[in-house]
């Protein structure tokens, strides 16, 4: 019985951060339809930049809010910059252009903050363990299953109860419609943009006493949240939330049956989805 | 002769010439670059002629190398089997996944090849019994022109001249095909088929047989390039199936354009030539490349080739 709530809250932790990294993916390239593979990029700024305002304050929530209001204003200048002339072109050169941002940041944050693994160690009032059933659980990752099921609460609650919610889903189902309406498109864009870019930062701080900070620590989490995003149908922050139960726990799972090749089945799973629907992702209906 | 033509004669003979006026590790370099050229050549089939884009070419580039780095460690030393092989293991391996890769369309297909890419990543690194895992294989000896007769000291693959020569050969070969490719029906369809995949099935063409052709022939070359990398370095690793290193080639062929046929030889050229000399100052050279690949994207999305025919135009009508 302890081991299975040990599975459990592994695969429900491992399942909630990949929630809150792939959330923002699934706000851009889910709802949205803009293939940003430089996701990864910005979860990784978020992480550095949450480690240096937490290395000058020694506050754990400073850290969290440095880190996602960064990435939060990085989104914004590279959506305003970068991504806005390349809406209408699609999504090679979008793709393309992302995959130079990853070059550039990869590098950047190697500049300014070396090659070196920075780790962060959790905050007193979360440290420590609890026992749940018999099963002994760290508080930290019952913290992390929190502000997953949390901010699937709030998307939810944006979504489906405000106004904004309606807003955003009228102008990313069907742009022009949103328009004659005189719904401010381009600024709904850069608020889902800077949204998606607050929640991958804050996720990178928030994953860094797990997994650590490195250079390049988003290009192994770019595939997962892409996986987790294709999975959940690209069309809901529901969907991501489902994908993300689905590859966390087949994750979790998959690491006590075939060890090193857990992280296989997730690609073989997206690779099925895929081709399920041949279509493709963008664009919805068949070429 | 054309200038163009002048041109390209000078360049073939000083590649050809290159072993006499350059050192060891600079010669090297230039077999780098052709290697590499030869994989972004492969990649451009895909990209630049069927307008496909394959963010996991690697996974060819990295199974022809591991084939050639299991022959030549556990089979027989000879260059011919050893190339047997790896076209046998790249074509089938392309052919196979280029069937399920091409099913879909758009997005999906950069992901489908993206993912098959990691797929054999995590298998290279967790069977590290079979491949070496992180480490890969290493000591990897070269393959002899004339297997088990007594080696004709120039004709070593040994030693760097030796070794440069066949990058050459085969270098050159595979340009070659690309030529002639891009001047044949099966060619034109291909173009065809990136312009309007729909009108050239209402034609009638058979759009999934060219592009699945035109996958395999890909993959083939990039196997090949894959290989004489392994050979060059002596080790194999699984850092080829890493998606990142899809990238890095798209980089090349996009940097020198993908609608010209020595767009991605200049690709290459511009990308390993920053790695290794703005290398020198600074070990940064990844933001510069970033930073260039971006502008391109935004600016000249036809990359350096384009770049150069627009002058052309602009001074042709000036």
């Amino acid at each position: 019985m302890a081991l299975l709530i040990e599975q459990a809250v592994n695969g429900l932790q491992l399942s909630m951060l990949l929630f809150l990294i792939s959330s923002g993916l699934a706000l851009t390239f889910g709802m949205m339809q803009v293939v940003n593979l430089a996701h990864g990029s910005l979860y990784m700024l978020g992480a550095f930049i949450g480690l240096a305002a937490h290395a000058a304050s020694g506050s754990f929530v400073l850290g969290l809010a440095a880190g996602a209001l960064a990435t939060a204003l990085c989104g914004l200048v590279l959506e305003q910059m970068l991504f806005k002339p390349l809406y209408p072109r699609g999504f090679h050169a979008q793709a393309l252009m992302t995959f130079g941002l990853i070059f550039f940041f990869d590098e950047l944050v190697q500049i300014i903050w070396g090659a070196d693994i920075k780790s962060l160690t959790v905050p007193a009032a979360l440290d420590g363990t609890t026992l749940i059933g018999g099963a002994t659980v760290s508080l930290y990752r019952l913290f992390l299953i929190g502000c997953g099921l949390l901010l699937a609460l709030v998307l939810a609650g944006v979504f489906t109860g405000t106004r904004l919610g309606a807003v955003i889903r009228a102008c990313v189902d069907d742009r022009e419609a949103a328009e004659s309406l005189g719904l401010q498109v381009p600024r709904v864009f850069t608020l889902v943009f800077v949204v998606g870019a607050a929640l991958a930062g804050a996720a990178g701080f928030l994953a860094v006493p797990l997994f650590t900070a490195f250079t390049g620590m988003g290009n192994d989490t770019l595939i997962l949240a892409l996986v987790v995003v294709v999975l959940g149908g690209m069309r809901s922050v529901l969907g991501a939330f489902v994908g993300s139960l689905v590859v966390g726990f087949s994750l979790s799972i998959g690491q006590i049956l075939i060890a090193g090749y857990a992280n296989a089945v997730v690609y073989v799973v997206l690779a099925i989805v895929l081709l399920v629907r041949p279509a493709g992702l963008i664009g919805g209906e068949a070429r | 002769m054309t200038r163009k033509r002048a041109a390209l004669l000078a360049g073939l003979l000083l590649l050809i010439a290159a072993p006499w006026f350059t050192t060891g590790t600079q010669n090297d370099f230039i077999g780098d670059i052709l290697i590499y050229s030869l994989f972004a050549l492969s990649l451009n089939i895909l990209i630049g002629q069927l307008g496909l884009l394959s963010f996991g070419h690697g996974t060819f580039y990295g199974l022809g190398g591991y084939a050639a780095a299991f022959m030549l460690l556990k089979a027989s030393h000879s260059l011919w089997f050893m190339f047997a092989v790896v076209i046998a293991v790249s074509a089938l391996a392309s052919l196979v996944i280029g069937y399920f890769a091409l099913l879909s369309r758009g997005m999906a297909f950069v992901m489908i090849t993206m993912a098959i890419s990691q797929l054999f990543y995590i298998v290279a690194v967790t069977a590290y019994k079979i491949t070496g895992g992180v480490d890969g294989l290493t000591s990897i000896p070269r393959p002899e022109l004339f297997p088990g007769s007594d080696e004709i000291q120039w004709l070593s693959l040994s030693g760097t001249t030796g070794f440069y020569y066949l990058c050459l050969v085969i270098f050159l070969l595979g340009l070659g095909i690309l030529y002639r490719l891009r001047r044949s029906p099966l060619g034109a369809a291909f173009e065809g088929i990136r312009e309007n995949e729909e009108r050239m099935r209402s034609v009638g063409y058979p759009v999934a047989r060219y592009k699945l052709i035109g996958f395999v022939l890909s993959g083939t070359l990039a196997g090949i390039a894959g290989a004489l990398s392994v050979i060059q370095l002596g080790f194999a690793g699984p850092t080829a199936f890493f998606w990142t290193t899809s990238g890095e080639v798209i980089l090349a062929v996009v940097i020198g354009g993908a609608s010209t046929l020595f767009g991605p030889v200049i690709g290459s050229v511009v990308f390993l030539s920053l790695f290794r000399f703005i290398g020198q100052y600074t070990e940064h050279w990844r933001l510069f490349v970033g930073i260039v690949f971006v502008a391109l994207v935004m600016f000249a999305p036809g990359g350096l080739g384009d770049l150069w025919r627009r002058r052309k135009d602009r001074a042709a009508q000036g």
